[in-house]
């Protein structure tokens, strides 16, 4: 970007002014309190990628979204936590049936992918080192 | 304890995949059935709770259904929307802008609506508008005229038609293997090799 001779703003782009040529940005200083400023431009390229659909259902703050490492992080630890309740010994079938149920909500490409890779760590990695005690009750 | 695992896909549509082709669709349905992966389509979504999933049925006689799943982990992979900055634009464009999940953009990459060349959106929050069908009869007009035949009742060299197909080529860059394929079939059906084999199939 040095070599370029870019500048990089940290801040939000809030507005467009097409006729003015003109982007709004806006940033919270260090007090948190909200600055805004005009960046004017001669050519614009918009590529802020998308949010997640949400198509409006509730009670959404317990999914799994699919976007960030953070959340391949987090799916990722959600299994293997629920994985090794589903082993001790003072977990109920029932119970572990519940926790070892794994729902993908959308049938697209990412939805497909995650739920073949899903059923193979499941069927490759994950049940051949399931304590003996609990494999005997198949 | 396999058995005691499941994988389930809930779909809102009547088939995973749906925006590929039928093959893919048709095959990893197979292949998900093979690996006991559940997938319940025509489904939607109503509710999520900390370890459950509701979501409604729509029956072949079109009756409505709710039902429960018991999820230890839900994922949420139903696609993608606007930013609140594409919106934005979007909002400021509404007269061109139709698209609900992304920018239109022309060939070119210009967002359509925006001032010719100064707005340009690229990756996930644009896509690219191109009606090359819509076109198809621009461009042989416009060839017609260049050569001064009646665009209403004239009959095209295959010379002239790569011609046209360079100046689609040049607007459209995607359409350039169909246009590989469409030289391809030409070559088959011109048995007599006379140019113009074109008549076989009639318009």
């Amino acid at each position: 970007m040095c070599r370029a001779r870019a500048h990089y703003f940290e801040a939000s782009a809030e507005d467009i002014d097409m006729s003015n040529k003109l982007v709004l940005v806006s940033q919270p200083d260090q007090n948190g309190v909200l600055q805004k400023f005009y960046l004017p431009y001669d050519k614009l390229v918009i590529s802020v990628g998308s949010n997640t659909n949400t198509h409006g259902v509730d009670g959404l703050d317990h999914v799994h979204f699919l976007k960030t490492i953070a959340d391949a992080r987090g799916i990722r630890n959600h299994i293997m936590d629920n994985f090794e309740i589903a082993c001790l010994p003072t977990t109920t079938e029932e119970q572990r049936r519940n926790l070892l149920s794994f729902v993908v909500a959308g049938g697209g490409p990412t939805g497909v992918e995650f739920a073949s890779e899903l059923a193979d760590m499941m069927e490759e990695d994950l049940t051949p080192y399931v304590p003996p005690l609990l494999q005997s009750h198949n | 304890m396999r058995d005691q695992v499941s994988v389930h896909i809930v779909q809102s549509q009547s088939h995973i995949l749906n925006t590929y082709d039928e093959k893919i669709s048709k095959y990893a349905e197979k292949k998900f059935c093979n690996d006991k992966i559940n997938v319940i389509t025509n489904a939607r979504v109503s509710k999520v709770e900390k370890d459950k999933i509701y979501y409604t049925l729509q029956g072949a006689d079109g009756k409505v259904t709710e039902h429960v799943l018991p999820a230890g982990l839900i994922v949420w992979s139903t696609g993608v929307t606007l930013n609140p900055i594409t919106q934005t634009v979007k909002n400021q464009l509404i007269h061109v802008q139709k698209n609900r999940h992304a920018l239109e953009t022309d060939s070119h990459l210009r967002v359509l609506g925006a001032p010719m060349g100064d707005v340009y959106a690229v990756g996930d929050c644009a896509t690219v508008q191109n009606n090359l069908a819509g076109h198809i009869v621009d461009f042989l007009r416009a060839a017609d005229c260049e050569v001064g035949k009646d665009p209403e009742k004239t009959e095209l060299t295959f010379d002239e038609w790569r011609r046209v197909a360079g100046k689609i080529k040049r607007k459209f860059p995607q359409a350039a293997s169909h246009l590989k394929r469409l030289d391809k079939i030409f070559y088959e059906s011109d048995c007599d090799h006379s140019g113009t084999s074109f008549s076989k199939y009639p318009y």
